[in-house]
């Protein structure tokens, strides 16, 4: 049985930080994968243990990894209404790329929030999501030297 | 007591010592604890607007409840404004929930159960073997199938070795694909190198899949015994992995602040750098090598001595990798020797003969050719 409790105490100590943190800069990307423009076709989607993972095909990052963003698989979103959409300032594929690349290699200074907006019928929904952190590639090294007599 | 290692830790709770940055003291290493999930985020937006000059400046300040700045009414006031977005700042809450080892799920979302009194919590630990489990080892068992049969569809109806594969035996990914390979088995010319197998993990998604590549030679020549060990080992390595990967994810996303021992640990030796190979070894030397061993055992029906079981589950620990420094390579030195002189003593002899007998073994103590399909 799982027991899950609220931590009211470290909330209440964030809350208390919180007057004193700094703006975050929020970036928005439309992903349409109903679209069929190039951009929109170069992500690949999947679940892989509780989180829902994006990656952009494209070998962009430190050792060669892809930009890959996820969120928990149960996080449901926000609705955003098709009305509300032309209000935010979204960027572009290349931008976002860019904006990865800068957060992964930690150049830049104030928080950093990144969102996902994708179409959910009429509307869309809308995920802030985390960055996957490049890591090196690896292959375990598992032998002996045995000499021969 | 104190020994040498690679972070010192308080009942679960890392940090980095300054000055003596090998110095570990593991007495309140816990093998689980409390962590950070299911954080709901919150952000408080503040407006201003200053273009109407009917009206005074104005700011605007809610927090909604939600992590979307949406714009006040352009009436509030009685005047009409346009309001510009100056701040908004990010607040969160979180689910305390309690992570057995291993983890029941990976990052970000749903963790353990358990009753949270910080002491053994051994039920957690259970995972009911079940026939329909997807460890996908098709391409081992088209041309091994004797390997699947015998040794991994074998430890998988162990109660530890089936913990360790937990993770990767749903539908879903992260997935554990074995399969074999040719790989360098003695000789002058790999320079006397005898390798088991390889585990690679996944680059693609969040990277906590992993493909184990068992050595050819080895399934042809070794004892059924050193293929289990080698097995165990290898899917250590996949499991060390998927907690390196989700911890990684977590910490680099702020979604933990404290940690169970094995996510912070790992996620500590990668932050700083440290060769994966290296703190591999040393997590397996010194949290899990008497897991391995009793698996082993129970494997095999106790038809060997602890002593050669503890020998089979030495094979490759104490190689570090590339990329070590002299002291790093000595820190798992020390440890491969305290595993060593513990109990009955083994000598190095001990193991050369032992690896000698063990790697081109006799014909019955083989992997059958026939039979296992």
């Amino acid at each position: 049985m799982k027991k899950i409790f609220l931590f009211l105490m470290l909330f209440s100590a964030v809350n208390a930080v919180a007057q004193k943190a700094a703006k975050v800069d929020s970036a928005y990307y439309l992903l349409d994968t109903t679209c069929n423009s190039s951009y929109d076709n170069m992500w690949e989607t999947g679940i892989e243990g509780n989180l829902k993972y994006y990656s952009i095909l494209c070998p962009c990052l430190a050792y060669g990894t892809k930009p890959t963003f996820a969120y928990p698989k149960n996080d449901e979103g926000r609705i955003l209404s098709a009305e509300k959409l032309p209000s935010i300032k979204l960027i572009s594929l290349v931008n976002l790329i860019e904006k990865t690349k800068l957060i992964t290699n930690k150049k830049l200074s104030k928080p950093n929030a990144i969102f996902l907006i994708e179409p959910f019928g009429k509307d869309y929904v809308i995920h802030k999501v985390g960055i996957v952190p490049p890591r090196k590639p690896y292959k375990s090294v598992d032998y002996e030297i045995i000499k021969q007599n | 007591m104190e020994k040498f290692a690679i972070a010192l830790y308080t009942n679960g709770v890392r940090y980095a010592p300054s000055g003596a940055k090998l110095q570990i003291n593991t007495n309140g290493v816990k093998p689980s604890a409390w962590e950070e999930q299911n954080c709901r985020y919150y952000v408080t937006c503040t407006w201003i607007t200053e273009q109407n000059p009917s009206c005074s400046n104005t700011y605007y300040s809610s927090t909604d409840g939600n992590e979307w700045c949406y714009e006040p009414e352009s009436t509030i006031g009685g005047c009409y404004y346009y309001w510009r977005l100056v701040s908004s700042v990010f607040d969160r809450e979180c689910d305390m929930i309690w992570v057995p080892d291993p983890p029941d799920g990976g990052g970000g979302g749903d963790g353990g159960g358990g009753n949270g009194d910080g002491g053994s919590n051994t039920d957690d630990l259970t995972f009911e073997f079940d026939e329909t489990l997807k460890i996908r080892e098709d391409s081992l068992r088209k041309y091994y199938p004797c390997a699947t049969k015998l040794v991994i569809d074998s430890l998988l109806k162990i109660q530890d070795y089936a913990n360790l594969v937990q993770p990767f035996t749903t539908d879903l990914k992260p997935d554990l694909v074995w399969e074999s390979s040719a790989q360098p088995w003695g000789g002058s010319g790999n320079n006397g190198i005898y390798e088991l197998g390889v585990t690679t993990p996944s680059t693609l998604g969040i990277g906590s899949s992993a493909t184990i590549s068992l050595n050819t030679f080895m399934l042809q020549n070794s004892s059924q015994l050193l293929i289990a060990a080698a097995s165990i080992h290898e899917t250590m390595h996949a499991y060390i992995n998927f907690g390196v990967a989700n911890a990684e994810y977590n910490q680099s996303n702020g979604f933990m602040t404290t940690g169970s021992w094995l996510y912070g640990l790992d996620s500590w030796y990668n932050i700083h750098g440290l060769p994966t190979n290296f703190s591999n070894h040393y997590v397996m030397i010194d949290f899990y090598f008497d897991k391995a061993v009793s698996v082993l055992a129970e494997w095999d029906h106790n038809g060997h001595s602890l002593k050669e079981y503890r020998m089979a589950m030495l094979y490759g620990l104490n190689n570090p990798g590339t990329g070590v420094s002299t002291s790093q390579q000595n820190i798992l030195t020390a440890e491969y020797n305290r595993l060593l002189t513990r109990g009955d003593t083994i000598k190095i002899t001990d193991l050369n003969t032992f690896y000698g007998n063990h790697l081109n073994a006799a014909q019955t103590a083989k992997l059958p050719t026939t039979g296992c399909n």
